[in-house]
């Protein structure tokens, strides 16, 4: 894998990875705190 | 000035070495009481020394390749030894740090819910429990390095003055970063987006404690907390990577010692704003008390601070 794609493809999938752990996380908390 | 220095590292090797493993003896012994006993108190107590011991494995493990320095061309030492308690260690720093974020998170939720959700004991359960073997079997090879009479009968001993080639599970990870291009590139751009994301929020909380946007409850700044805790994770992860592809770099330089103990004063520091009753309880408008206060600006300097050390690594030490 050269260095433009390869950078470029880990830094997006980790970064999307990253956010979509922290707005689940976030969600199921406010999910749970209106006690749905 | 070198060969005082190495010899510290392994000194402080020597006084942490024990601790994650007593630790996790210690504070998984009475997270599984809490269980049983169903004690809020105790569970709090124990993820909180689970939380402790996870941020003192860091630098027990950096500490080694400071003590690996001191000792491997002594006559007796081993590098297949050396490289298998490296390896152990790496094992076992990965399960200890996973432990430490979900204790971190069960008592965030417990701030929030006032109760931990199942789903998340049974996990700190079984990583307290792998994380305790990982633990225990990196110590007992670490011990074989320096104590022959526990070695097992016929082990194969190769002295590490006889080979110049790294050997292990840890060399083999620090050689895909260094060998792999897009690796050390990768990591550092996700390192600087962990440190945005820890500091950003670090400071939005922080500065509502010491007066500013005093019509914001504390409570809802919490909520943010997860995202801070997802950036130091993904900065403890990727920094690792680094020591791991090039550690010879951060174990003589004073700026990265300077950056280990204000990450590990910080990350206690924010256990504060994690559990306690007193940052919880600001309303909307309200003024904080003196140590909450002190406590905000303390975080403040302390991760200014390891950005500070961070960035001055190869100015002050010798990195890079």
């Amino acid at each position: 894998m050269s260095l433009v794609v390869g950078t470029i493809v880990w830094v997006t999938g980790a970064t999307a990875l990253v956010g979509l752990v922290a707005w689940a996380l976030d969600r199921s908390t406010a999910r749970r705190e209106r006690g749905e | 000035m070198r060969v005082s220095l190495t010899m510290d590292l392994a000194h402080i090797h020597l006084l942490l070495n024990h601790f994650p493993s007593i630790g996790f003896i210690i504070g998984g012994g009475l997270f599984l009481v809490s269980l049983v006993a169903n004690s809020d108190d105790l569970k709090r107590a124990s993820l909180t020394v689970l939380l402790g011991i996870s941020l003192i494995a860091i630098p027990t493990y950096i500490t080694g390749n400071g003590a690996q320095d001191a000792i491997e061309h002594l006559p007796g030492i081993s590098a297949s030894l050396i490289g298998a308690h490296e390896g152990a260690a790496l094992v076992a720093l990965a399960f200890m740090e996973f432990t430490g974020a979900f204790a971190w998170l069960a008592l965030w939720q417990f701030r929030r819910l006032s109760r931990i959700p199942r789903w998340n004991l049974a996990v700190i359960t079984v990583l307290t429990l792998v994380s305790l073997g990982a633990t225990i079997r990196a110590s007992n090879l670490g011990g074989e390095i320096r104590h022959s009479e526990i070695l097992a009968a016929g082990a194969a001993a190769t002295p590490a003055a006889a080979t110049s080639d790294p050997v292990g599970l840890a060399r083999t990870v620090g050689a895909f970063v260094t060998g792999t291009r897009w690796m050390w590139p990768t990591c550092e751009t996700l390192h600087f987006i962990g440190l945005t994301l820890l500091l950003g929020v670090v400071l939005l909380v922080d500065l509502r404690v010491v007066g500013v946007m005093k019509g914001v409850s504390f409570a809802s700044l919490h909520r943010l907390l997860p995202w801070a805790a997802i950036g130091f994770g993904v900065n403890v992860i990727t920094g690792m990577l680094f020591f791991t592809g090039m550690p010879v770099q951060y174990i003589h330089n004073p700026s990265f010692y300077w950056k280990m103990v204000m990450v590990l004063v910080a990350g206690l520091n924010a256990v504060y704003f994690t559990l306690f009753d007193e940052p919880w309880a600001l309303g909307p408008g309200e003024d904080a008390p003196f140590s909450a206060k002190f406590a905000a600006v303390s975080a403040m300097v302390l991760w200014i601070g390891v950005l500070y050390c961070g960035s001055m690594l190869p100015f002050l030490g010798n990195a890079f």
